[in-house]
């Protein structure tokens, strides 16, 4: 009888081990594939912090106080009047906005001013703050230009950079 | 009668090592198909997320932007400059710049110099690879009746992508379009 006991005891005591062992991986593989969904949400949240920054970005772009009158346009001309406005400087509701000329320009920064606005490279309508990300998307950069005393709209690639915020 | 006892101790002991060795054999049977299992999931999430082409706001901003820049290709006169999409309907009505070049030789060497310029392509860049073709589509809803492209310009490796990001510009010549689309592959994020 006794020996039936022990026997029962052990099987119990084995099965138990053996489920335990189970659940545990069971608990493990979980773990992992719970980590690995939880990176590719981090992400696919970054990829859409980043189109929301663009969206908003480009909004700036279409604002009556620099855009051509065209979408994803902005006047080059109301860009030097703005610059210097510190009215301005509140105005926008973005950490930090610069717009720069990335075709055809070298790589340079130049910053932009009156003298200086056909080599130039970058207009800085309000200073980035540090703690912030720099993002952007292109626009078109378009002023009057004359040739033979004809104005045409001279049109070239550039991007606008705003700041937002670093989540962590 | 000894013998037999022997006999029976020997057949005991025998069959409790062969349980033994099925509930292993068991265990490693269940703890495979496990593994099997896990690792068909993973490689098909991990497939889901390299081959997906998805459309990005930066190349269509990119190619509404190049549309609109401004080329040394004249149309009347002198200070009448073509833009992209000006040059783009003029090669497909077959016309030259005031100064004789063709306007599809103006539009490839421009659209080259943008592209290298602006994504610069190669296995030392975020850019690996990028391709821009130019075609034509007679029906704007269906995209079988898309004609061969008259431009392609490609650079990088493609066999390097790991993201593929992709955007598109149509503009209207009726019936159909003529349709600019753009094609990033850059490394994984």
């Amino acid at each position: 009888m006794r020996k039936i006991n022990k026997k029962s005891q052990l099987k119990i005591q084995e099965m138990s081990f053996m489920l335990l062992a189970l659940i545990l991986f069971f608990v493990i593989a979980g773990l992992f594939y719970i980590s690995l969904s939880a990176s590719g949400l981090k992400k696919q949240a970054s990829i859409l912090q980043q189109e929301q920054a663009i969206t908003l970005i480009s909004k700036l772009a279409n604002s009556p106080e620099l855009s051509c009158g065209k979408s994803l346009c902005i006047d080059v001309d109301k860009l030097l009047v703005l610059k210097d406005r510190k009215a301005y400087q509140g105005f926008w509701d973005i950490e930090g906005l610069r717009i720069m000329k990335v075709y055809p320009y070298p790589t340079q920064e130049i910053e932009c001013n009156a003298g200086n606005y056909d080599k130039c490279t970058v207009f800085t309508i309000k200073e980035l703050n540090q703690s912030y990300l720099e993002e952007g998307t292109f626009v078109s950069l378009c002023r009057k230009e004359t040739k033979d005393k004809i104005v045409y709209d001279k049109c070239e690639i550039g991007k606008i950079l705003g700041g937002i915020k670093i989540r962590q | 009668m000894r013998d037999r006892k022997d006999i029976r101790r020997y057949q005991n002991k025998t069959m409790k090592v062969n349980k033994a060795q099925q509930e292993i054999i068991g265990f490693v049977i269940i703890v495979l198909i496990v593994v099997i299992v896990g690792v068909i999931f993973l490689g098909i999430s991990l497939q889901k997320d390299s081959g997906i082409e998805t459309t990005d706001a930066e190349i269509s901003n990119f190619l509404i932007t190049t549309m609109r820049y401004t080329s040394n290709c004249s149309k009347d006169f002198e200070a009448d400059y073509r833009t992209i999409s000006g040059l783009i309907s003029a090669t497909y009505d077959g016309r030259s710049c005031l100064d004789g070049r063709k306007a599809e030789d103006v539009l490839k060497q421009e659209l080259t110099k943008i592209l290298d310029s602006l994504w610069t392509a190669g296995e030392e860049y975020k850019t690996k690879y990028y391709k821009l073709t130019i075609y034509f589509q007679t029906d704007t809803r269906d995209p079988n009746t898309r004609q061969e492209p008259k431009i392609v310009i490609e650079n990088g490796n493609a066999d390097l992508c790991a993201v593929r990001r992709a955007g598109q510009y149509s503009i209207d010549d009726p019936p159909g379009a003529i349709i600019t689309r753009l094609e990033i592959c850059k490394e994984a994020e």
